[in-house]
């Protein structure tokens, strides 16, 4: 009994240590050649006082040359660029973490959602969300935003501008 | 008797030598009636070899695929364990699958924030509340919904 578990452990260890270096590959935290940078999510709501938000953020890299004609493979797909972080925004209603789903993280996709019940609401060009990001040194990603849905205290819909910045100093 | 010699008596071999009367006395009451022939001997002999070797076969097979199933499985769960975001679908998001079905609550056809936030001003406007908002199933309705229904308005394989 003791010499099957012991048979089992070593088999074990060794299946692990041939097979973890593939399957772990390229999702170690601090591999070189990856930058950290925040994006940060500006909404302007005119005149409007903007109660509530929900955006889309999808972040990807351009294609290299040298991947072109040769796409990876669906089931070794790992996103270039990774979200591993999502702070609120600059004004009291919406400084605290804003909703979104916890698998975004390490992740290119994200949904971003936050309401505030509260008077004192922002107007004009805001900051709402920053969210920080993993990106290969070698590139600048591209990045596709989507507003869903801008409202105000009585949850009225309302046309609404969402921009993007980069750079630490906002 | 001192201890340590007591002690001796016990731990030593016990004795299983037979006499040779009582050896002899087996011998009789066991004998056969006839001589055996060596063929038959010999047959009996090899049946019996036969018949321990093939269990024999059938443990050695045993001995590995336990090991080695255990193996497997200790391997896989490893494996799974490591990969990043390897959560199971409900440690992910809790009661969400539930919750989208039935969190649009402003009746526009999707589930977004403004279903939060309409139940949010609901509750702090302390209006009556409808049983079917209890979403979280702990039999209040409160900030807890509230957030239930803003998970699941961004979850990502929702979409927008």
């Amino acid at each position: 009994m003791k010499r099957s578990a012991l048979t089992a452990l070593v088999v074990a260890c060794l299946i692990v240590t041939l097979l973890a270096p593939r399957t772990g590959k390229g999702s170690r935290p601090g591999k070189p050649g990856v930058r950290f940078a925040p994006v940060h999510i500006y909404l302007d709501s005119g005149n409007a006082p903007l109660a509530a938000y929900q955006f889309e953020l999808v972040c990807s890299v351009p294609v290299r040359a040298s991947q072109e004609g040769n796409p990876p493979k669906a089931d070794h797909y790992e996103p270039a660029v990774k979200i591993v972080g999502v702070e609120g925004g600059q004004h009291p209603a919406f400084n605290n973490a804003p909703y979104y789903d916890p698998a975004a993280l390490a992740n290119n996709r994200i949904i971003i959602a936050a309401f505030s019940t509260g008077a004192d609401l922002p107007k004009g060009r805001t900051r709402i969300a920053t969210i920080h990001l993993q990106i290969p040194s070698d590139t600048e990603p591209e990045y596709e935003l989507k507003l869903a849905v801008a409202a105000d205290a009585d949850g009225r819909e309302f046309p609404a501008e969402l921009t993007l910045e980069t750079g630490e100093d906002q | 008797m001192p201890m340590n010699e007591e002690r001796r008596q016990f731990d030593s071999e016990p004795d299983l030598r037979v006499s040779e009367r009582f050896s002899e006395d087996l011998g009789r009451l066991f004998a056969p009636d006839r001589p055996i022939p060596p063929d038959i001997d010999r047959a009996v002999a090899e049946a019996a070899r036969r018949r321990f070797a093939r269990p024999q076969r059938r443990l050695w097979w045993l001995r590995w695929a336990v090991p080695a199933t255990a193996a497997a499985a200790i391997a896989i769960a490893c494996l799974w364990w490591a990969q990043p975001g390897a959560m199971p679908p409900a440690a992910q998001s809790p009661q969400l699958s539930q919750a989208a079905k039935e969190t649009d609550i402003d009746g526009n056809g999707r589930v977004d924030i403004l279903d939060a936030f309409t139940l949010a001003r609901h509750i702090e406007a302390r209006q009556p509340a409808e049983a079917m908002w209890d979403f979280n199933g702990d039999g209040l309705i409160d900030r807890r919904d509230v957030d239930t229904v803003a998970l699941a308005a961004v979850r990502l394989n929702k979409g927008v």
